[in-house]
């Protein structure tokens, strides 16, 4: 294993640095679809699934930085080292690698899909890819510490967004959010699946946790990132549908870009090319930083540093994209088949491994 | 390597990347489209038009317009690159003209698929109806004026400003067709011989076909029931008390700047029926009076004898819209918002519905302020 990946002093991250690494990790391309996906299935009563949807994420975080507890020095790797052995261990470095892999690939090929349809419809996407590869290089070479204070910078470099959004309220009629519960609670039930995935990506507590200064801090941590997170949903989806139509929504793929787009100021027209521009760094501190937990656990399984190997992984990410030269049908239906294995990973997963850590604690032997 | 050749080496590296970038465009080889066109013909050929400025000081024209046949407007592009000076863009689009002919037919609005799906396309233009042949304002060139698709665009929104007509974007086009609970609704305009004169509001049924126009007043009373007053609204009625015979003009004008809407909306169903109760109030300040009267000692009698003017012009808009089976002020909203089981049953079929619909108007002005004299 690489020392640069173990927890020491030259790469503690602040309690700041781990909310916005977590919130960064959540928030990314799935709010430009979320308004219509929520919409499908529950009309305008969707905003109430987004909390739900926060609870149980909160919820299901709070218990990962339980088992965290019981070895604070080391990332999940480690703990399942120290309690069911090496092998198991290099079964779960096995497993996150492949999970993060994927995790990274689907988003990276999501948001040059994006781009290459809002902004640049000639261009090849695997060569939007090459303009990301460096960047994404140098940021997983710094480690934790840069990766946080990249979604550091990138957080408060793009909170101007709200405020120009919210100059949408004009365009929008609150009229279109009444009945509340127009249809009961069944469907809003219903779309807690959808909305519950939104929040994927607090599993990286799982590897940034040994990394934190102060680790009294870390549920409270954890609790704002996803509140933060949560508001942020909360925010867009009610603005979308108070702009859209009920019947209309459905109809549109991007919603968030849609609207953005009606915004006009004298001086600037076409702010969806603008915010989606800069929005594109917001979405890509969500993969870079999976592509690091990636790193993290292959360096430890295979030899080598980890940053070779984050080159050739984005090297081979270009190369699949070109062979594969895949569009919006494959890429909406692959995020499908992920968001069940993620569900497993950031929710089932730690649920049981908390159970059997706590039955484990009752033993003499494993009690350290 | 130090850390600044580090980063020239990144910046330098990255730049090299951005030539593969293929939709690099020229501003001299693009000819922005300020407004389009669609109509049919004589014998019901789709007929696209574009507008767009001309740049170079050797063009005598500011404008160079063109036409075109083809079945549909995305297909029309390459007929006008074939033609025009560069190549085309949609992206500033101002004014989409569509012409009354066309409107009779219904769906007609899947013709504007490419400028909703197209995401490189300005959301913002205008959909205008134009009473008569699209032809006769696309080639007008008003020697008073600046540049046409200009002119209208500035044309509509200040008229818009002052609620004489609606405007309606392609984004809002969207919205009036998706929903369920209101029919749209596109700005009207007609060539005259030396000039382009805005009529008002053209009243479209669900499946876009052409029913009905609002004449600019109708439209003022239209913006009050939809509580979409935007800046002056000025009205002016005649009061039958204080008409006095043998004069030529009308003794009893008065007229009065609306300060503010109060709409309230009180949505019932009962008997099978929607009923709509709108409470509206209205502050206002005389500016014109014909008729003496003393304001300061008897200000409720002419509030009342203003009020029972103005329920009588919107009861008679709204009996309109109900013959004609048109519901542009989205009472479906409300429909849909407070009884939400009965809206369900209708909701395919609201036109119908509000057509059956009772709805009643009452109108409370309030006079605040009566001007510097007496």
């Amino acid at each position: 294993m690489d020392a640069a990946l173990k927890p020491s002093k030259s790469n503690r991250i602040t309690t700041l640095q781990f909310i916005l690494i977590i919130h960064s990790m959540q928030l990314g391309v799935g709010i430009i679809s979320m308004p219509k996906d929520v919409a499908d299935v529950s009309g305008t009563d969707g905003w109430i699934a987004i909390i739900l949807g926060w609870i149980l994420s909160t919820a299901a975080s709070l218990i990962i930085v339980q088992v965290m507890k019981k070895y604070p020095d080391g990332s999940i790797i480690d703990l399942i080292e120290h309690y069911f052995g090496k092998w198991i261990g290099k079964l779960a470095m096995a497993l996150f690698a492949v999970y993060f892999l994927l995790y990274a690939y689907l988003i990276f090929d999501r948001m040059v899909l994006l781009t290459q349809s809002w902004i640049m419809q000639q261009t090849q996407s695997w060569v939007l890819m090459l303009l990301f590869v460096i960047p994404a290089y140098m940021l997983i070479k710094g480690g934790v510490r840069d990766i946080g204070r990249f979604a550091e910078i990138t957080f408060f470099a793009s909170i101007w967004m709200v405020f120009v959004i919210s100059t949408l309220f004009k365009d929008g009629n609150w009229l279109h959010l009444l009945p509340v519960l127009k249809e009961g609670w069944l469907p809003v039930i219903r779309t807690v699946n959808t909305t519950i995935l939104s929040f994927l990506g607090f599993e990286c507590i799982f590897f940034i946790y040994p990394h934190l200064e102060k680790k009294q801090s870390a549920s409270k941590g954890v609790i704002i990132a996803n509140t933060l997170t949560m508001l942020i949903y909360l925010f867009i989806t009610i603005i979308c549908f108070l702009v859209f139509s009920p019947d209309e929504i459905t109809f549109f793929n991007d919603a968030v870009i849609s609207a953005v787009k009606i915004i006009e100021f004298r001086f600037i027209e076409r702010f969806d090319l603008l915010i989606l521009s800069i929005y594109l760094m917001v979405i890509a501190k969500t993969w870079i930083s999976a592509l690091f937990m990636s790193v993290y656990c292959t360096s430890r399984l295979i030899v080598g540093k980890y940053y070779v190997h984050a080159g050739i992984f984005l090297v081979a990410m270009v190369i699949t994209n070109y062979a594969l030269n895949t569009g919006w049908n494959e890429s909406i239906e692959a995020s499908g088949y992920f968001s069940k294995i993620g569900f497993a990973v950031a929710f089932i997963g730690p649920v049981c491994l908390w159970l059997v850590l706590l039955v484990m604690s009752q033993f003499k032997r494993w009690q350290t | 390597m130090s850390r600044a050749k580090r980063t020239m080496l990144l910046l330098i590296s990255v730049s090299l990347l951005l030539t593969g970038c293929k939709d690099r465009l020229n501003l001299e080889n693009v000819t922005l489209i300020l407004m389009e066109g669609v109509d049919l013909d004589k014998d019901n050929h789709l007929l696209v038009y574009m507008s767009s400025p001309v740049f170079s000081k050797e063009a005598k024209k500011k404008n160079e317009e063109t036409k075109v046949k083809a079945i549909s407007p995305r297909d029309a592009r390459g007929y006008f690159e074939a033609k025009v000076s560069a190549l085309v863009s949609t992206g500033k689009l101002q004014n989409l003209l569509i012409g009354k002919k066309l409107l009779q037919h219904p769906y007609w609005y899947k013709l504007l698929d490419v400028l909703f799906r197209d995401a490189k396309v300005r959301s913002n233009a205008r959909i205008i109806m134009v009473d008569g042949d699209v032809d006769d304002v696309m080639f007008f060139e008003p020697e008073d004026k600046r540049r046409l698709p200009l002119h209208i665009a500035k044309l509509v929104d200040t008229a818009h400003e002052r609620n004489l007509v609606e405007t309606t974007t392609l984004f809002t086009m969207q919205r009036q067709i998706y929903e369920k609970g209101v029919t749209p609704y596109i700005t009207e305009l007609r060539r005259e011989p030396g000039e382009i004169r805005l009529m008002g509001t053209a009243l479209l049924n669900k499946e876009g076909k052409y029913v009905t126009s609002l004449n600019i007043v109708e439209n003022e009373l239209l913006q009050i029931l939809q509580d979409e007053k935007y800046q002056d609204l000025t009205l002016t009625v005649v009061l039958p008390e204080k008409d006095k015979p043998g004069t030529v003009f009308h003794m009893g004008t008065v007229s009065f700047y609306v300060k503010k809407v109060n709409r309230k909306i009180k949505t019932s169903y009962r008997g099978g029926q929607f009923q709509f109760t709108y409470e509206i109030g209205l502050p206002i300040q005389i500016t014109e009076r014909l008729f003496d009267y003393n304001v300061k000692d008897d200000a409720h009698k002419l509030e009342q004898m203003i009020n029972e003017q103005l329920n009588k012009q919107l009861r008679n808009l709204l009996q309109k819209l109900q013959k004609n089976k048109v519901d542009p002020i989205g009472l479906g909203l409300f429909a849909r918002a407070f009884e939400y089981r009965n809206w369900k049953k209708v909701q395919n079929d609201w036109p119908e519905a509000f057509a059956k619909a009772e709805i009643h108007v009452n109108v409370h002005t309030s006079i605040k302020d009566y001007g510097e004299i007496k």
